[in-house]
């Protein structure tokens, strides 16, 4: 599915400086995985997300990115959302003035357009958006509202995980999904991408916290530091890291690595 | 559009054509006897401090005015690079004269100036007050000014932001009555990237007094990231009094944030009444009001000593006024 | 010299964006070039008027050599010559009125058609266009080809026909309300029209009546060289309530053309007008913007009446020059006014447009929402005035002017004059500029919405609040038109 190998980006400063952010990042996702990466904050997994995703400003010097053998950093975000790239963002963007049917709207048939299928008409958008939403328990009213505005911290994250379930990515990125939620918000968002978990699809969580690990089963679990992965283990892993404390578990690491 | 004078001489005074929208009639408030009086030699103070000089304590300047005089005066204030200083500016005078100034103030790299400037000039005078800014990178300048006194009194501030990271700061009080007439007029050029500039003006009229605001953030081709802001309140504290403000954006660059309000009105009937259900009588929650509403610009004022003396005039102003 | 379907088919492609842009080659008749007493003679007899209307032609004519140009606006463009120019052009065709849609000469018929305008009454109550049904008077130059619907309406006592057909059926009308809100002597390119205005549309509604449809006018500036000097005049009598259209478009001809007009409105006691309008004049070559329409156009309304109510609602997207400010005055006790706006320019275009809203009478409200969104090498100018005289009492104004940049070689500016003379009155002016925020473009185009698509998206949320004034028929094209003109505008 997914290979990144050996990935070096800088991101660009308020001085026009670039700054070196991943440092030589090698990940491969299989077909089917969730994939958690943990780390604490500044360590670049935000800047990851943007990097794979192909966000404006943040510029790869190094390295590849392939997704089922096509090379990612060629294309600019549209491509990658066609080939079946999604981020669910930390922070989802308003948008006053759009209609949440509107842009969903938008983003379906662009998607459709580029895959060379067929537009949805207004009637089978229409189908299409009542019935996952409802399947989210995302309520009509919200449809009706302008992207993310005036909604609560869950209501755009749900909405992000609606936008997942309505584009069919192959490759989901979750960038601190649970930043922000409480236990409640969390489980149903949780429930949302469960529900989307396929032997076809994988998914990268990013995350600070355990705890989202709890409702979401990662495969695999990554600890990132310094714009790299330092270590890689299974469910466990989380864990050991909850307990510990970041600080903690990289002195330990390093003083391991010396020894 | 909004033009700023250069400096007048009798015979430059500005024409409705020059000015077409709110036109000062300086000419009608001079008077005859004012416009044929020959100027006094020129009066020139000129603040100088040299690159690095930082002068701790505030320096009061005073210009006074006496009656049946026109005075050419002009007052320069030079801060070389990384220069710090707080200058107090003070007018006062009595009868009827005409004030005819010039300020100019040349800001370097690094430069901090604090500007306060105290406008208690007699009731029967005319000021008028050409100022001219220039600010190098990284510059700060934190100027306010109150206005109380004068027949007619005009402010015409030119501020141009040449270096990136130059922030500007222009912030005052108009507390006029009677028949008074203030008009400030600002023309802030974002010439540089990087900059912030800041106007905030609060004006109370009272009896017949008359104000008028002009305000202008031109942000040049090339002014990327620049911050431009405007605010202009006003409240009509008589059925006569009346108030124009013309806030004006020009804006030639993309990634800038500017924006501008104003408001006109009388004063907030909810606060009102939410402080007479405390207990407080009619006069009193409304002094209150108008007075935090005046403060906040006095706020911005760094000194705290300049600050307390100033809310002090206020409070005085406010007393004679509302009582 | 007749064009065929297939040529305008081509022209129509030629003109790439602006899908109005073809020309109709159909046989003129024009009054000779220039301006001076005889032309303005010759119109008023070409409309057999009586002779109170051409004489106030010529005191206009009289008044308006004297009269300077208005050089406020922040636009620039070369001196107009006025000599260089026709003022009267009308289909050959037109001389003797035809009395039924099917003595019309097929060739205009088809150029509304090709406009997205029926002019067949059947064919649009048929349901062809999937519209409801909107009464049109269709302008064509000099002349009103078509005016739908006027049996119709005729039921309600509503008048709407041709202003030329007013001055003879309607004198009494017309000689009261004319030049009423505008004077002659308003402006430079208002008192030009006042001297030469060839048509235009006019509606009287009557007292509690109700206009069962929209109502439109759609102008066509067809013929080179020729200037557009048409004139509204819209008539709310009490308690009645009446929803106008208006829409535009010219060909591209490599010559600036003038179109100066003139609305003026009137709502009486409990009466209420909204009046909207889509212009999309030639906006001028793209690259160099040489041609283009000055659109210089005086519209006002009076709520001369108790509980009045004007709004306007407007959707600038064409012209080279747009100096527009559709105005309100608020005379009448408790009467309101709003102005909503969508000003988007590209290519070489200069907007400067706004309003003003006069508060004369106790307790009067107004509303300004505007939104200006500039690109390529524009200038896009908000300008307003809120006046409130000192009788207000009460009076309430509300202004919120957002601009947005896109691109780095456009101007966005704003200039709003306030005036209060009322302390009981309050007023409030918000304005912010911004360019297109890189975050909500990375967040559509994470989802898979092309770059240009994205910037028409957020565009159209930017202008909703005001797009959504505008009736359902108009609002759909409204937001196509807003895509259309944005193309081009990123590199």
């Amino acid at each position: 599915m997914i290979n990144i190998n050996n990935l070096h980006a800088c991101v660009e400063t308020a001085d026009g400086e670039a700054k070196e952010i991943i440092k030589g990042l090698n990940l491969e996702i299989k077909s089917g995985e969730v994939h958690a990466i943990m780390g604490p904050n500044g360590v670049g997994k935000s800047t990851l997300s943007y990097v794979l995703s192909g966000r404006d400003g943040y510029n790869v010097t190094d390295g590849s990115v392939e997704l089922d053998g096509v090379d990612l950093l060629k294309l600019n975000p549209e491509e990658r959302a066609a080939l079946g790239v999604f981020l669910a963002f930390q922070y989802p963007v308003e948008i006053p003035g759009v209609n949440m049917n509107v842009f969903l709207k938008a983003a379906v048939n662009a998607l459709r357009k580029q895959r060379g299928e067929n537009e949805l008409d207004a009637l089978g958008m229409l189908k299409l958006i009542k019935g996952k939403s409802k399947e989210l328990g995302i309520s009509d009213d919200m449809m009706r509202r302008t992207v993310n505005v005036g909604f609560s911290g869950g209501e755009k994250k749900r909405n992000e995980i609606l936008q997942m379930a309505m584009l069919e990515p192959k490759f989901c990125i979750l960038d601190e999904t649970d930043s922000g939620l409480d236990i409640d918000a969390i489980k149903v968002v949780a429930d949302g991408v469960n529900k989307l978990r396929s032997p076809d699809r994988s998914f990268l969580v990013i995350t600070h916290y355990q705890r989202l690990l709890d409702y979401i089963k990662p495969d695999i679990v990554h600890v990132m530091a310094d714009g790299k992965i330092v270590k890689t283990g299974g469910p466990e892993l989380a864990l050991e890291l909850e307990e510990k404390g970041y600080a903690e578990f990289l002195k330990a690491e390093e003083q391991e690595k010396a020894a | 559009m909004t033009t700023c004078l250069r400096i007048l001489d009798r015979d430059a005074l500005p024409t409705p054509k020059d000015e077409q929208w709110k036109y000062t009639h300086l000419g009608r408030a001079l008077g005859a006897r004012l416009l044929n009086v020959q100027p006094l030699a020129q009066q020139q103070i000129l603040v100088h401090k040299t690159v690095g000089e930082i002068c701790k304590e505030p320096e009061k300047i005073v210009w006074k005015g006496e009656a049946g005089n026109h005075y050419q005066s002009r007052f320069e204030i030079v801060l070389e690079d990384g220069a710090q200083a707080t200058i107090v500016e003070f007018h006062e005078g009595e009868g009827a004269y005409w004030k005819n100034m010039s300020t100019e103030i040349v800001l370097g790299a690094n430069a901090r100036l604090n500007h306060i400037r105290i406008q208690k000039d007699s009731v029967d005078a005319v000021q008028t007050n050409m100022v001219h800014i220039s600010m190098e990178r990284d510059s700060h300048l934190n100027s306010f000014s109150i206005n109380l006194g004068g027949k007619l009194t005009r402010h015409d501030i030119h501020a141009v932001l040449n270096g990136s990271g130059a922030q500007c700061q222009l912030n005052g009080v108009n507390l006029l009555k009677g028949q008074q007439h203030g008009d400030t007029t600002i023309i802030v050029e974002h010439v540089a990237p990087h900059c912030v500039s800041n106007q905030f003006y609060r004006s109370l009229l009272d009896d017949k007094a008359h104000g008028v605001f002009q305000g202008k953030v031109h942000v040049h081709r090339g002014a990327q990231k620049t911050d431009g802001y405007q605010l202009a309140n006003t409240i009509l504290l008589s059925p006569m009094a009346k108030m124009a403000t013309k806030p004006e954006l020009e804006i030639y660059a993309d990634d800038v944030k500017c924006s501008h309000g104003t408001t006109t009105g009388a004063l907030d009937e909810e606060p009102l009444f939410y402080l007479r259900s405390r207990g407080l009588n009619e006069s009193q929650a409304r002094m209150l009001l108008i007075q935090a509403f005046i403060d906040e610009v006095i706020g911005k004022i760094t000194d705290s000593s300049i600050q307390t003396r100033i809310k002090d005039m206020v409070a005085e102003w406010l007393k004679k006024q509302l009582n | 010299m007749a064009a065929t379907e297939k040529t305008i088919a081509q022209v129509e492609k030629l003109s790439g964006g602006y899908d109005a842009g073809f020309y109709t080659e159909i046989e003129s008749e024009k009054a000779p070039k220039g301006l001076n007493e005889d032309i303005i003679r010759f119109i008023s007899a070409k409309k057999k008027e009586p002779e109170w209307m051409l004489e106030r032609r010529l005191k206009a004519y009289y008044h308006w050599l004297k009269m300077p140009e208005p050089d406020w606006a922040k636009v620039k463009f070369t001196p107009i010559d006025y000599q260089d120019a026709y003022y009267y052009a009308a289909p050959k065709s037109m001389e003797n009125a035809p009395d039924t849609i099917d003595d019309v000469d097929p060739k205009l018929l088809d150029t509304y058609e090709k406009l997205g305008i029926p002019l067949r009454e059947q064919e649009m109550l048929s349901g062809v266009k999937n519209r409801s049904a909107v009464a049109v008077d269709a302008v064509f130059d000099s002349i009103s080809v078509a005016t739908t619907f006027k049996k119709e309406l005729k039921k309600y006592g509503i008048i709407f026909s041709s202003l030329s057909e007013a001055i003879q059926n309607h004198p009494e009308l017309v000689k009261k309300y004319m030049g009423s809100v505008v004077p002659y002597s308003d402006n430079k390119h208002a008192c030009l029209n006042s001297a030469v205005f060839t048509d235009g549309s006019f509606v009287y509604v009557p007292e509690g009546v109700r206009c069962p449809m929209e109502l439109s006018t759609y102008f066509r500036i067809n013929e080179m060289n020729t200037g557009q000097f048409e004139r509204t005049l819209i008539i709310a009598d009490k308690g009645s309530y009446v929803s106008y259209l208006e829409g535009c478009t010219a060909p591209m001809h490599d010559e600036r053309q003038l179109h100066a007009a003139i609305v003026e409105v009137i709502a009486h006691e409990d009466a209420e007008v909204k009046y909207s309008t889509v212009q999309n004049w030639y906006p001028g070559d793209f690259n160099t913007g040489a041609g283009g329409i000055y659109n210089f156009v005086t519209k006002r309304g009076l709520c001369e009446g108790r509980n009045s109510k004007i709004s306007w609602t407007q959707v600038e997207t064409g012209s080279a020059i747009t100096w527009k400010y559709p105005s309100c005055i608020l005379k009448g006790d408790n009467s309101q006014g709003e102005f909503y706006s969508v000003a988007i320019t590209n290519g070489y275009q200069q907007a400067d447009t706004g309003t003003k809203m006069i508060h004369i009478g106790k307790n009067t409200k107004s509303r300004i929402i505007s939104k200006g969104i500039s690109a390529g090498h524009s200038d896009n100018t908000y300008r307003g005035v809120v006046k409130v005289m000192p009788g207000a009492e009460n009076a309430r104004n509300f202004t919120v002017c957002d601009s947005l940049l896109i691109g780095n070689d456009c101007g966005a500016h704003t200039v709003p004059y306030v005036e209060s003379r009322n302390n009981t009155a309050t007023l409030g002016h918000e304005a912010t500029t911004s360019k297109i925020s890189e975050d909500q473009l990375f967040y559509c185009m994470q989802r898979g919405i092309s770059k240009e698509e994205a910037i028409a998206l957020i565009v159209n949320g930017f202008a909703k609040e005001v797009l959504q004034h505008l009736p359902m028929e108009f609002a759909v094209e409204a937001q196509k038109l807003v895509a259309i003109s944005l193309e081009g505008s990123i590199g």
